[in-house]
């Protein structure tokens, strides 16, 4: 056994700090944040009050740190972190989204579309997010995929926020707040599904 | 590159440690890897041992070395290692375990409460009779003498929940010998 390891024997690069790539990660967050509000009208910001704006904003602003954390610890073995953090930030910004809630009809098309467009931001998170945690221990890769497709939607949800200024509440749930717990669930079985453990 | 691997175990004081092995693997010496497998695998097999099977505590050494191959990169120069290999042994038994639950191959819960044989004080036939959790925190504490520090380290839980298992861990044995004559 022994002399097949060392068959494949070469020398390896050890993991930088974890905060180093989480803050490699926040970045990217940030330089897409700010290329989407430059191109993309940001009607959404209008709509909403600044206590929503706040709950929103420092929830999803939490959520993303603390994702992005907690992939970084657990790209190693002995990393320890948890999500709880981003849960917290979630929930907020959940409330946050309640008191925005407003009148309207729902519009499955329109849902779609903002689920379509924030997904398309997500997966461009998702991407960056598996070059910077590519080198993951095997045994963590889905709990790592797990933090980083929540990173993921969440940047999706907060950019499609600033967007989109329907305030219908099933419009605002399905369309906006569904997208981190569907890429953090589709990033997860993902990896379960296709990574070789 | 390996010019500075190889000064830095030839420091005064003479000692290699596991760490200073583990870098020059990652600088890839097939030699600090025959250095790791000899001091490691011993402290593995305590980990593996009360595995329903002999076969299956080689099984779980091997697969253990396999990973420990494959992630080799994620230990960073600086960490202690042990808690770095338990954890990837950890993980090693419990998928094992997993699998063999689902194959209906062994049933942990059967294998834990199978009755001792008669008048045996045999330490490892104790140790069988705890779960996986508590023997492994025994093991580590008690046979490889690790602080709880590490021992929480390694098995990826807090300092009070080592505590607590190892408590249980006590108050289980204590039961199983007051009970024998």
């Amino acid at each position: 056994m022994i002399e097949t390891l060392k068959k494949d024997l070469r020398p390896v690069r050890p993991l930088r700090p974890p905060w180093q790539y989480a803050l490699a990660l926040l970045l990217f967050g940030l330089a897409v944040s700010i290329g989407w509000i430059e191109v993309i009208d940001q009607a959404g910001w209008r709509e909403i009050g600044l206590t929503s704006w706040l709950l929103m904003g420092g929830g999803l602003c939490l959520a993303l740190a603390s994702s992005a954390y907690a992939a970084a610890q657990w790209l190693s073995p002995t990393g320890r972190s948890s999500l709880l953090r981003s849960a917290i930030g979630f929930a907020l910004a959940l409330i946050g989204v309640t008191l925005a809630t407003g009148t309207g009809d729902f519009s499955l098309a329109l849902t779609a579309g903002c689920f379509s467009s924030g997904s398309v931001i997500a997966a461009i998170a998702a991407l960056a997010s598996f070059l910077t945690f590519r080198r993951a221990a095997p045994q963590r890769r889905e709990r790592v995929a797990l933090a980083s497709g929540l990173f993921s939607g969440v940047l999706g949800f907060l950019l499609i926020q600033l967007h989109c200024p329907i305030r219908d509440p099933g419009h605002m749930l399905l369309g906006h707040a569904a997208l981190p717990l569907a890429w953090a669930i589709a990033s997860y079985t993902f990896i379960k599904l296709f990574s070789k453990a | 590159m390996s010019m500075s691997y190889t000064a830095l175990l030839d420091r005064p004081s003479g000692k290699v440690t596991l760490e200073d092995w583990m870098r020059r693997y990652q600088a890839g010496e097939g030699s600090a890897l025959d250095a790791l497998y000899a001091d490691v695998s011993p402290r593995l097999r305590t980990i593996f041992r009360g595995a329903a099977n002999p076969g299956d505590e080689e099984e779980m050494l091997q697969e253990t070395w396999f990973q420990v191959h494959r992630s080799r990169h994620t230990w960073r120069p600086g960490e202690m290692l042990l808690p770095w290999v338990y954890s990837i042994a950890r993980h090693v038994r419990s998928a094992y375990y997993r699998k063999r639950t689902r194959r209906g191959e062994v049933e942990l819960d059967e294998r834990i409460s199978t009755p001792p044989p008669e008048l045996s004080y045999d330490w490892e036939q104790l140790l069988k009779e705890l779960p996986d959790s508590q023997r492994e925190v025994l093991i580590l504490m008690k046979v490889e003498g690790r602080s709880l520090e590490e021992v929480a380290a390694a098995t990826g839980s807090s300092i009070g929940s080592v505590k607590q298992k190892a408590h249980r861990a006590y108050e289980k044995l204590r039961a199983i010998l007051g009970d024998r004559p």
